[in-house]
């Protein structure tokens, strides 16, 4: 089943990038990354595509290698990397941040679901933020999940 | 005490003596400043009247002057220069000869001083005498007077101080005149001051009182010194004395003041000893002083305090006690009565208690057999701790009944009059107050007696709702109170068992406890809530009357205690096998489902075979309840998209184990074999080629990720004996191949409303229990577990990516686990699903 889980670096001023992109899964290595994490580094999930029991295993085992030192930053996180970090513990270690995630919004008018990007200064009190349907302009989208269980990574 | 007396009758001492001998310094520094001011005038005076003389001597004729220097004392000689340079000299013999020195000798003495050289005045000193030499030029007539004067009259000046060593000094320090062979002029010292008169200390090494004044007329410094020792001789003198007398005093009085403190401080002891005896919790001593003062008071105090302690803590045990046995008494208390809900295949009971105290005077129990249903319920007088010991008494006759004759019980009179007997020890002290009424079964009765209680009411079979009251009391002949009379005398009631769908028994404290306003709840409306609720499910009913009654009160304490029974009696009929809170749906079910008698459908969970549970908890909570009761295997989501139709359809499968075609709807049916992980591509590319219009935007990323689950937990979970544990504990990283005949099935069926992924073994392993704990253990840890082979999160995340999880098996044959997403444009709506759970079993057909 494994399409392979790619992993490249970059750097973004004094931070590391490392964007991960295909399957997390139990053939995921991390070991090409595991002895350059330190200082600030940003995980891009933007090209995850999914993630199963083992590969939770893998990454929460892959986080405790990490030097306790390292200042984690999560970004533009799936909805399925969101309900991991929701559902099971260890996903996002004590002290890591998520910077920015999608979200699904709907709209009446087009009845059409989106994906909206968000950063998390714009959850306000575990509220979701207001958008304007990006296709029709006009109407104001809904917020299609529950706020209180999506946002509970925030907490 | 002491040492604080001491050291300030010191510090002060001190400090007087130090005060005392800067003030004597001052006394003798100006002293010596007086007396050297007094010296330097008498020799300036003189000096100044010695000029005077010669200016006058410089006015009178040659002639005279002879006379005039005659009386002249201290004069041996004077020279007048006069402006025509004439020279007289006239010699005062008696003053020289006075000092045993003639007229030539004295001249060649005085023609030795070269005294043309002198300005002023100067002293001239030879062995014989001393001679102070003044010149004087008269302004006005020109003629210069010189004069040899006798030095006695400096030396008088010079000894008129006794104490004191005077002398005159030039300014640069050499001296001019003095007594005494100086070692020092201490012109330094003097010329450090910088000022023209001062008292100065000098001579380290042998330290000096000098005074001086310098005197720019005659260019001459006047001084007076002393030697310091001298000077102070008094004063150190008396600081000697005082020290004596001081230390002396002080002696006196620290031993005074040890002997008085002595008697203050031994009673002070005493009070810290007792108060540190009391801190360590002995109460039991006493301090005694005798003293009558205020010291005295304090420990009379001290030892009432301590009384006082000792009587509260003593108090304080006892109530503590009592709030312990208290605490004790109400939890047994608690053990006499039933469970709150008893659902039975003949009826249900569903009861409240609420007592007024700690402990309550109401009470009920019941005793079943197989034909037969007893309720006992009973009022005390009064309430609280005594009340409740005549409900154990209540509780023991019935226990007693329960064992001796369960089987074939007495009437309900009967009843009642054994009950009577076995408070009568109690002579009438303590009363109560009971009902007692069977249903027979067998005898198609309601039988039922009644000692003084309120008269239970019951409601008929048929409900009719534009009747204004549909319940009514269980009437007939009243009793009097278990043990107000020695024989109760009670009588039987009956009515048909028919006529009846539940009784309500309750005690008087729902009727009579009120509201804020002081007015009662009442009968009016009890009935009133009895109608209104009356068509609920026995359960709901007796919330709904609980709470309405409630609500009447508020936050207005009952007064009494509260006890109500609902017993529900059930039939045959349709209507029993479901009972729901909500009517709609209970009536749309009934209007949709043929019922049979071994199915029951409820939103209480109840633990029992044919159950359907409709759950409004979250998937976490309903694992709990599946985990604890064991007999529940149909678990429905309230929100499910077509509840009615997910119970319709299970019931069939519960009865007619349909196939997995049937029961996952044949619309569009894919299924395709699995023999490892390199399988699971083929599965993604089926996937990824599903139409899955009508659905949120990502439903295929969860099927994937539920077909990887449960396609993983089949392929390492197959094989038998030591290939089953050998592949269970295998690492995930490489793959089980498994055999043609132990090859996985995977379905994909598209229905009309559901996209269904099933996944069947032929191992048959997967039984309720292993699912319901591995869920539990996700729900509550909600992390990996760490062990050899899986991480145990793939059935929680396939459960929690699913609306619906059911489980199909065949025990040693084979193993369906289906998971099925249900059709919805809103993500919203798909994860607000509370995800149902159905469980089959069957036996292997042979």
């Amino acid at each position: 089943m494994s399409e392979g889980l790619n992993i490249k670096t970059s750097h973004e001023d004094d931070n590391l990038v490392v964007t991960f992109s295909g399957l997390i899964d139990e053939d995921s290595s991390f070991e090409s990354i595991e002895n350059k994490l330190n200082g600030n580094v940003i995980f891009d999930f933007e090209e995850v595509s999914l993630i199963n029991s083992c590969g939770i295993r893998e990454w929460v085992t892959f986080l405790e290698s990490v030097d306790k030192g390292t200042i984690l930053t999560y970004r533009n996180c799936r909805q399925i990397i969101i309900e991991q970090v929701n559902m099971v513990h260890g996903f996002i270690r004590d002290g890591a941040r998520i910077e920015s995630f999608y979200a699904p919004y709907y709209c009446e008018e087009c009845d059409q679901e989106h994906k909206v990007h968000l950063n998390v200064a714009d959850v306000k009190d575990g509220k979701a933020p207001e958008i304007k349907c990006p296709k029709c302009k006009t109407a104001d989208l809904e917020f299609d999940a529950i706020e209180e269980q999506y946002f509970q990574f925030i907490k | 005490m002491v040492g604080l007396l001491i050291s300030s009758i010191s510090f002060y001492a001190i400090f007087a003596l130090n005060l005392f001998e800067k003030d004597k310094s001052a006394y003798i520094y100006g002293n010596s400043n007086e007396a050297n001011i007094s010296f330097s005038q008498s020799a300036i005076k003189y000096l100044n009247s010695s000029f005077e003389r010669l200016h006058i001597l410089s006015y009178i004729p040659s002639s005279q002057i002879k006379d005039v220097l005659s009386t002249y004392t201290d004069v041996y000689h004077l020279e007048i220069k006069y402006d025509s340079n004439k020279i007289d000299t006239f010699y005062n013999l008696n003053q020289i000869e006075g000092n045993g020195i003639s007229k030539e000798e004295y001249k060649t003495i005085i023609s030795s001083f070269n005294i043309d050289t002198i300005n002023d005045f100067k002293i001239f000193e030879d062995e014989m005498a001393s001679f102070l030499i003044l010149k004087y030029t008269n302004p006005k007539n020109g003629t210069i007077l010189s004069i040899s004067l006798s030095t006695k009259e400096l030396d008088r000046i010079l000894t008129s101080f006794s104490q004191y060593k005077s002398s005159i000094l030039n300014l640069d320090g050499s001296l001019f005149y003095s007594h005494e062979n100086r070692s020092s002029t201490y012109i330094s010292d003097i010329n450090k001051s910088e000022i023209d008169e001062a008292t100065i200390e000098v001579d380290i090494t042998n330290p000096k009182i000098l005074s001086y004044k310098i005197d720019p007329k005659y260019k001459l410094i006047f001084t007076t010194e002393i030697l310091k020792s001298e000077a102070y001789k008094v004063n150190d003198y008396l600081i000697g004395k005082s020290k004596i007398f001081g230390f002396v005093l002080l002696s006196f009085s620290v031993f005074i003041a040890l002997l008085f403190s002595r008697s203050l401080t031994k009673s002070l002891e005493k009070l810290y000893d007792f108060t540190l005896s009391i801190s360590k919790g002995d109460f039991d001593q006493k301090v005694i002083i005798k003293s009558r003062d205020e010291i005295g008071a304090l420990g009379d105090s001290i030892n009432f305090m301590s009384e006082e302690i000792v009587r509260y803590m003593s108090e304080m045990k006892e109530k503590a006690r009592l709030e312990n046995e208290i605490e004790t008494a109400r939890y047994v208390q608690s053990t006499y009565f039933p469970d709150e809900y008893i659902d039975k295949q003949e009826y249900s009971i569903s009861s409240f208690y609420k007592p007024a105290s700690e402990c309550g005077g109401d009470w009920w129990g019941y005793i079943e057999n197989d034909k037969q249903l007893c309720i006992v319920i009973t009022d005390a007088t009064g309430h609280g701790v005594p009340a409740a010991l005549l409900t154990a008494t209540a509780h023991c006759c019935i226990e007693n009944l329960k064992q001796i004759e369960s089987s074939n019980l007495k009437s309900p009179a009967e009843i009642l009059e054994f009950m009577n007997s076995s408070i009568q020890c109690l002579e009438g002290k303590m009363l109560m107050t009971a009902f007692c009424c069977v249903l027979d079964k067998e005898k198609g009765s309601v039988t039922y007696s009644n000692a003084s209680h309120n008269p239970p009411l019951y409601r008929d079979v048929v409900f009719d709702k534009a009747k204004k009251n549909n319940f009514k009391p269980l009437l007939g002949k009243i009793g009097p109170r278990l043990g107000h009379k020695k024989n109760g005398n009670y009588v039987d009631e009956s009515i048909s068992l028919s006529e009846v769908e539940r009784i309500i028994f309750f005690t008087d404290g729902i009727l009579e406890s009120k509201n804020r306003e002081d007015k009662e709840y009442g009968q009016r409306r009890f009935l009133k809530s009895l109608n209104r609720f009356g068509e609920d499910g026995n359960n709901n009913f007796k919330n709904n009357v609980v709470k309405d009654a409630f609500d009447f009160y508020g936050d207005c304490p009952i007064d009494d205690d509260v006890t109500l029974v609902s017993v529900s009696i059930k039939s045959e009929r349709v209507e029993k096998m479901i009972e729901l809170n909500d009517i709609n749906l209970e009536n749309k079910i009934k209007e949709r489902i043929s019922f049979s008698s071994d199915v029951i459908i409820r939103d209480i969970p109840i633990d029992r075979d044919g159950m359907f549970y409709i759950s409004s908890k979250s998937d976490q909570e309903n694992i709990e309840i599946l985990k604890n009761n064991p007999k529940i295997n149909h678990l429905i989501g309230k929100n499910s998209l077509d509840l009615v139709d997910e119970i319709s359809l299970n019931i069939k499968n519960y009865k007619e184990s349909m196939t997995l075609g049937e029961y996952l709807d044949e619309y569009r049916f894919h299924s395709t074999n699995v023999n490892s992980k390199e399988d699971f591509k083929k599965i993604n590319n089926l996937l990824g080629t599903l139409d899955v219009d009508g659905y949120f935007e990502s439903p295929i990323d969860y099927l994937k990720i539920i077909s990887n689950e449960l396609l993983t937990n089949a392929i390492y979970h197959s094989g038998e004996g030591n290939v089953f544990n050998e592949r269970s504990s295998m690492e995930r990283k490489s793959t089980p191949v498994l055999t043609e005949m132990e090859s996985v099935d995977y379905s994909l069926a598209v229905g009309r409303d559901h996209i269904a992924i099933c996944v069947t073994d032929f191992t048959g392993k997967l039984s309720r229990d292993t699912v319901i704990n591995n869920l539990e253990r996700s729900f509550r840890e909600r992390e990996h577990q760490s062990k050899n082979g899986g991480a145990g999160l793939g059935l929680f995340l396939a459960f929690s990516y699913a609306n619906q999880l059911i489980v199909r098996r065949i025990p040693g044959k084979s193993t369906e686990v289906i998971c099925l997403i249900e059709k919805s444009k809103r993500f919203k709506t798909y994860k607000e699903r509370i995800t149902s759970f159905h469980y089959f079993e069957e036996k292997e057909v042979v």
